[in-house]
């Protein structure tokens, strides 16, 4: 979002169109601009004790997993009634394996 | 002094005793009934059905109310702005408020309020004040803002507005006893129509630059340059048959419009160190604004 100041000799983000004068800086979505976010997902996995005094092996407790992709705005910032509070951009689903 | 001028000084200090209303203030409203009737579409909607009722479920036909949000903000720069923070507005409770004051808002979300007392001001804070949405929805940005008072906005072409005259496409007749002439606009397809409102930044035409919407801006020195070719009506009226609802993200096709999402994953054993394999799905979420502006903006 546009992130603005008073122009007051400040330098900190106020809210309220009667105190914004100016942008300080901008992390919209720029218009036909893109934008990438990676995200690292870890499958659930725990370190097993095969046989005592031995290294444990570490057990992959599910190797296939459903991704769920979804883009949300929230206008006030907050989460809330969809609809009313958040409204939903997309919504993707994947599935993903590990050997 | 002389006979004339004496003449002169008795009927206006007459007519202010008696009450007639001094010329310039004759053709103001009083009320906020009363400029409600000055702008009143309802003739609009016998021809105009479709326009009409898709316009009464848009934002436009709430204009001081939103989402919600708007009439809140009205409140809150009202009591914290003018009231509070802005010490030297000359307001310190609801009586002291002027239309000029008001603006700060009206300028865009109920631009008909110049014609208008400072009373109507007065009614209209007391609303927002009080959250009194049913007073708040009696006036809006409606057919005529759009169609006769903000259809110029090359002045020195054109002219001003002219009363009784519906701007739009065409020149002709129109059957409306109110507006009998139909003259064409050569604005109505720019993108510069709704960037009369949808903002270029701080308003620092006004005593106290507000600055609430900056998409306009946005259109012309990020979309233009980045190659973009659309006016606001291609995608908010045309693209997705929206018509006079003009809706933005509240609307599933426009939202799904404005951003494409593309996702691709990898599933694979990360190996931060020796000994230590981390089975992880990597997930790239790439996002593209198909949209004429910034997202999110106003």
């Amino acid at each position: 979002m546009p992130q603005s100041t008073t122009s007051r000799d400040s330098d900190e983000v106020v809210y309220g169109p009667f105190r914004k004068v100016g942008i300080i800086r901008d992390t919209s979505l720029q218009p036909l601009q893109t934008k990438e976010e990676i995200f690292e997902i870890l499958f659930p996995y725990e370190d097993v004790e095969k046989e005592p005094g031995k290294p444990k092996i570490r057990e992959i407790r599910a190797k296939e997993m459903e991704i769920i992709v979804e883009l949300w705005y929230l206008p006030a910032g907050v989460r809330g009634e969809v609809g009313k509070d958040q409204f939903l951009f997309n919504r993707m689903v994947r599935k993903v394996t590990v050997k | 002094m002389r006979p004339q001028k004496w003449f002169l000084i008795s009927i206006f200090a007459l007519a202010a005793i008696i009450g007639f209303p001094i010329p310039s203030q004759a053709q103001k409203a009083r009320t906020v009934d009363e400029l409600s009737k000055m702008y009143d579409v309802s003739t609009c909607k016998a021809c105009h059905t479709k326009i009409y009722e898709e316009w009464e479920k848009s934002i436009h036909a709430r204009s001081l109310v939103g989402t919600g949000r708007t009439a809140a903000t009205i409140r809150t720069a009202i009591l914290d702005g003018l009231m509070k923070e802005q010490t030297k507005s000359g307001v310190k409770e609801i009586k002291d408020i002027k239309v000029e004051h008001l603006m700060m808002c009206a300028k865009c979300h109920l631009p008909q309020l110049k014609d208008a007392t400072d009373e109507v001001a007065q009614q209209l804070a007391k609303a927002a004040v009080d959250l009194d949405i049913k007073t708040l929805e009696k006036v809006n940005i409606n057919c005529l803002i759009c169609h006769n008072t903000h259809s110029i906005i090359h002045k020195w072409h054109d002219g001003l507005p002219e009363k009784g005259v519906v701007y739009g496409t065409k020149d002709g007749s129109h059957p409306d006893k109110a507006f009998p002439t139909m003259k064409k606009t050569v604005i109505m397809k720019e993108s510069a129509m709704c960037g009369q409102c949808h903002g270029l930044g701080p308003n620092f035409d006004l005593p106290q630059p507000i600055q609430c919407a900056t998409l306009y801006g946005s259109y012309l020195h990020a979309y233009i340059p980045a190659g973009g070719t659309e006016t606001c009506h291609d995608c908010h009226i045309k693209k997705y048959g929206k018509g006079h609802l003009m809706p933005s993200y509240r609307d599933p096709d426009i939202a799904q419009g404005a951003v494409t999402m593309e996702v691709s994953i990898l599933g694979y054993k990360f190996l931060p160190k020796a000994g230590d394999p981390r089975p992880t799905a990597l997930v790239t979420v790439k996002l593209t604004s198909n949209a004429g502006h910034r997202i999110p903006d106003g």
